[in-house]
């Protein structure tokens, strides 16, 4: 049996359980043990494998299904400051601390120390080298306390003097790379784990399951991976008004992993075509697509219900969820406490390529020239979003929207059970949307936008045509929604055809997929003449 | 930072299908309406008649998007405010839609200091669904950041001789012209204008034969002559009193060979009506810029 590895390089204290990747390796780890076909290592920072191995424990899937990789234990800084952190308020924001300049050969050296000892695996260690390093922080303290003293008697001539240096200097002071501390603990960090995971000869390929990590392209070895998607580039304006420059600095990293990636997976054919191979310049015949494998809901409530009545566990999970709608200025449309009636939904995060705003300006028609008595419930929350706020009083739909916030797994399956309809008016996305196998397995039939990635999975022209909205027109997708409501019964035989194809694909399969772009890339590897093999991207 | 040909290919080739946003804030009078609503018609034709079908989408100010004139046009109408970027997000708005290097790539450290932009807020992805714009006029809040190839069309109001705009209105023009990849005439008057005042090279500068509903539009600007001097003119120059077209222009441009010239394709082009040939030059233009 072949082993494979699997690469994370998760910042300290990033939570992924619920989150999509979480999921993915659930689901993807959970296949490839079915299937016995191969086995698993995967290489991550101390920090990431307690939450690792508590997703899998949660998700059934046995302690022998991977092997881990990590440097021993967890860094005792990430520790001490873990027991801290578990004190604070999970939603305080931390304030960025501005960062010192200069002596760049100093600075490094001094980065390599710092980063050594706050890897350690010792609490005694660093408490010790802290006791001994208390003195310099003393004196240290002391002289910036004396220079702050002087600063302000030198503000002015020195601000006359800055003015004088031009913005030129300026510019390049303001752009100088900065490093902060977590930023050392985690290059650190991960400079162990690539210590490790060169040791492993008996690894195939190794598979990143997200582009986000370019430091993944210092293996050496087959290498394969991952590019969900890249939606910055759909809509530039509103991204680039979202996160300011850090957000900036994680697309740049996005893009140091694909320029510097060997063999990639996506989930489609349009991801491949539209991003890797017109954007990036990627070859075609190194990208591979592994659609996703469906993603259902009815086993869920079956699951939780634990052999009551499936409507009446449902109906519990529909008013618990209620219970968690946020308010726009703290105003709440009046419901009952069990049902908010006859409802469309749409579940998903408040990001700009979800086109919420147009959903809204076809729902206040429908509501007004169409007709329609019904609510619209959603699952993201509007605090995201100052304009999707605005929009909602603007269009006064205070009474009419419902922002269902955190929802669990099964208060999600009761969502979709119960809606009338399912709506996802999506402007992209790195595959066929969930929303279609999701609300089809609670027997809701959906209507969704036209765009590649759907026509590529939903290809009948026929259902196309009954099921399909043009996203960029409020008119077309009122007139979507409204088909879709009239014709009920009608769509849902319709998808249910499909869906009953579509969920055959397992994970199992998914992963078999995975595998073989992972032999692929390794046969690849195996062809080229030595000096190539042992490569190493920047 | 104009996409390359190839890339351009291959965005139709992906999409499948074009699509043209007509842009135009100035719809306050029924003229300025119509005139919009028949430019965007036109495009429309222009294409389907070169056998390129391109999509147009006609992008007006919030608020508007229900007017009669512009359902009546049969054409997909967005709403829009404008919106500015500072130049931080003017940078990263430009890296992100691919028309700029990572900064490490472009030897950049830190960010581009970029002046104000604005942007065409439609709600959904500020016209980057749209492979190309149309601005109906140069004037914006600030300079407007060309995340797709852009054309201009230069009405007469932006004639710095004409005092219809102040002095900012026309700094922001001229940097819109200079960042269109083409601008859109309908007088020899105005080419000459956007040539030598503006400074676009005369390459760049398309004639268009105007549409009847621009010039019900232009009639309504200021310049239009005063009844009085207009039959002083119109009697010492022998011309009849009905069946004419005024052409308000300096000295120097009449005194050109291809003043006249240009005039008199522009005479005939007005007369003849919104027919097959005028449809055409509009939609060369569209596929001169994609």
């Amino acid at each position: 049996m072949k082993t494979y590895g699997i690469y994370i390089a998760y910042p300290p204290w990033t939570r992924f359980e619920g989150e999509g990747l979480g999921r993915f390796l659930t689901a993807f780890v959970r296949g490839a043990h079915e299937s016995g076909q191969a086995r698993f290592v995967i290489a991550c920072p101390g920090w990431t494998r307690p939450g690792l191995e508590h997703l899998f424990r949660r998700s059934g899937i046995p302690e022998d299904a991977v092997e881990f990789l990590t440097p021993r234990g967890v860094p005792g800084v990430i520790r001490l400051a873990s027991r801290r952190d578990r004190k604070k308020d999970q939603s305080e924001t931390h304030r960025k601390r501005p960062q010192r300049q200069g002596f760049p050969q100093l600075r490094q050296t001094a980065a390599m120390v710092l980063g050594g000892l706050m890897t350690s695996r010792h609490v005694a260690v660093i408490l010790m080298v802290t006791l001994a390093s208390l003195p310099l922080v003393l004196l240290g303290g002391l002289a910036q306390v004396t220079g702050q003293g002087l600063s302000r008697l030198l503000r002015k001539p020195v601000k006359t003097l800055g003015r004088l240096a031009g913005s030129g200097k300026r510019r390049l002071r303001r752009g100088l790379e900065k490093l902060s501390m977590s930023q050392l603990m985690y290059e650190a960090e991960l400079r162990n784990v690539h210590r490790l995971l060169e040791g492993r000869r008996d690894v195939t390929a190794w598979y990143c399951p997200t582009a986000f990590w370019p430091s993944f392209n210092r293996i050496r070895g087959p290498r394969v991976v991952c590019v969900p998607d890249f939606v910055v580039s759909l809509a530039p304006v509103a991204f680039a008004q979202l996160g300011g420059e850090p957000f900036r600095e994680t697309i740049e990293k996005i893009e140091r992993a694909i320029r510097g990636g060997d063999h990639f997976i996506t989930y489609s054919q349009h991801v491949k075509h539209d991003t890797l191979v017109k954007r990036f310049g990627v070859e075609a015949d190194r990208v591979t697509v592994v659609p996703h494998g469906a993603n259902t809901l009815d086993n869920v409530l079956v699951a939780a219900a634990k052999g009551r009545d499936i409507d009446l566990v449902s109906a519990e999970f529909l008013a618990s969820a209620l219970q968690k709608a946020e308010a726009i200025d703290g105003r709440l449309p009046v419901v009952r406490r069990d049902s908010p009636g006859r409802y469309l939904f749409y579940a998903s995060q408040l990001r700009p390529h979800k086109n919420v705003a147009t959903l809204l300006k076809a729902f206040r028609w429908l509501l007004d020239e169409g007709h329609l008595t019904h609510r619209l419930v959603m699952t993201c929350s509007p605090s995201m979003s100052v304009k999707i706020q605005e929009l909602v009083k603007q269009l006064s739909l205070h009474d009419d929207v419902l922002f269902l916030v955190r929802l669990t797994e099964e208060e999600l399956a009761a969502c979709y059970r119960h809606a009338e309809l399912a709506v996802n008016p999506t402007l992209s996305e790195g595959a066929c949307p969930f929303t279609f196998t999701e609300a089809l397995s609670v027997d809701t039939p959906v209507v969704m936008s036209r765009i590649p990635v759907t026509e590529e999975v939903l290809c009948e022209r026929q259902l196309q045509a009954a099921m399909l909205f043009d996203p960029y027109d409020w008119r077309d997708m009122a007139r979507g929604i409204r088909q879709g409501i009239e014709s009920r019964e009608e769509l849902l035989a319709k998808q249910q055809a499909v869906y009953q194809m579509l969920s055959t694909r397992t994970w199992r399969e998914v992963s078999s997929d995975t595998i073989r772009a992972l032999d692929r890339a390794a046969g690849e590897a195996a062809s080229l003449p030595p000096q190539q093999q042992q490569r190493r991207p920047a | 930072m104009e996409s390359d040909g190839s890339t351009r290919l291959m965005e139709r080739l992906v999409e499948s299908h074009v699509r043209l946003a007509v842009v135009s804030d100035g719809c306050h009078l029924h003229q300025q309406r119509s005139a919009i609503a028949a430019t965007a018609r036109a495009f429309r034709q222009g294409t389907q008649a070169r056998g390129t079908p391109t999509e147009v989408v006609l992008v007006v100010p919030m608020g508007h998007e229900g007017d009669r004139v512009f359902e009546e046009a049969d054409l997909p109408v967005r709403g829009f405010a404008w919106e500015l970027l500072d130049g931080e997000a003017s940078d990263r708005a430009t890296y992100y839609a691919g028309l700029t290097s990572m900064r490490s790539l472009a030897g950049q450290r830190g960010s581009r200091s970029l002046a104000t932009h604005a942007v065409v807020d439609d709600g959904i992805r500020h016209l980057c669904d749209c492979d190309a714009w149309i601005l109906a006029q140069a004037t914006a809040p600030a300079a407007v950041l060309p995340l797709r190839p852009f054309l201009v069309i230069a009405d007469a109001s932006l004639h710095h001789a004409s005092g219809q705009l102040p002095a900012e209105s026309l700094r922001i023009a001229a940097e819109n012209l200079a960042a269109s990849a083409g601008v859109l005439v309908f007088s020899e008057v105005m080419r000459q204008e956007v040539v030598d005042f503006y400074g676009v090279p005369d390459s760049q500068v398309r004639l268009l034969p105007p549409l009847s509903a621009w010039q019900a539009w232009e009639d309504q600007l200021e310049y239009q002559m005063e009844e009085q001097l207009e039959t002083a003119v119109r009697v010492a120059s022998g011309v009849p009193e009905q069946g004419h077209v005024w052409f308000v222009a300096d000295a120097s441009s009449t005194a050109s060979p291809m003043f006249r010239e240009g005039m008199e394709g522009l005479v005939q082009a007005a007369w003849s009506g919104e027919d097959e040939q005028v449809s055409l030059a509009y939609g060369e233009a569209i596929a001169e810029l994609l």
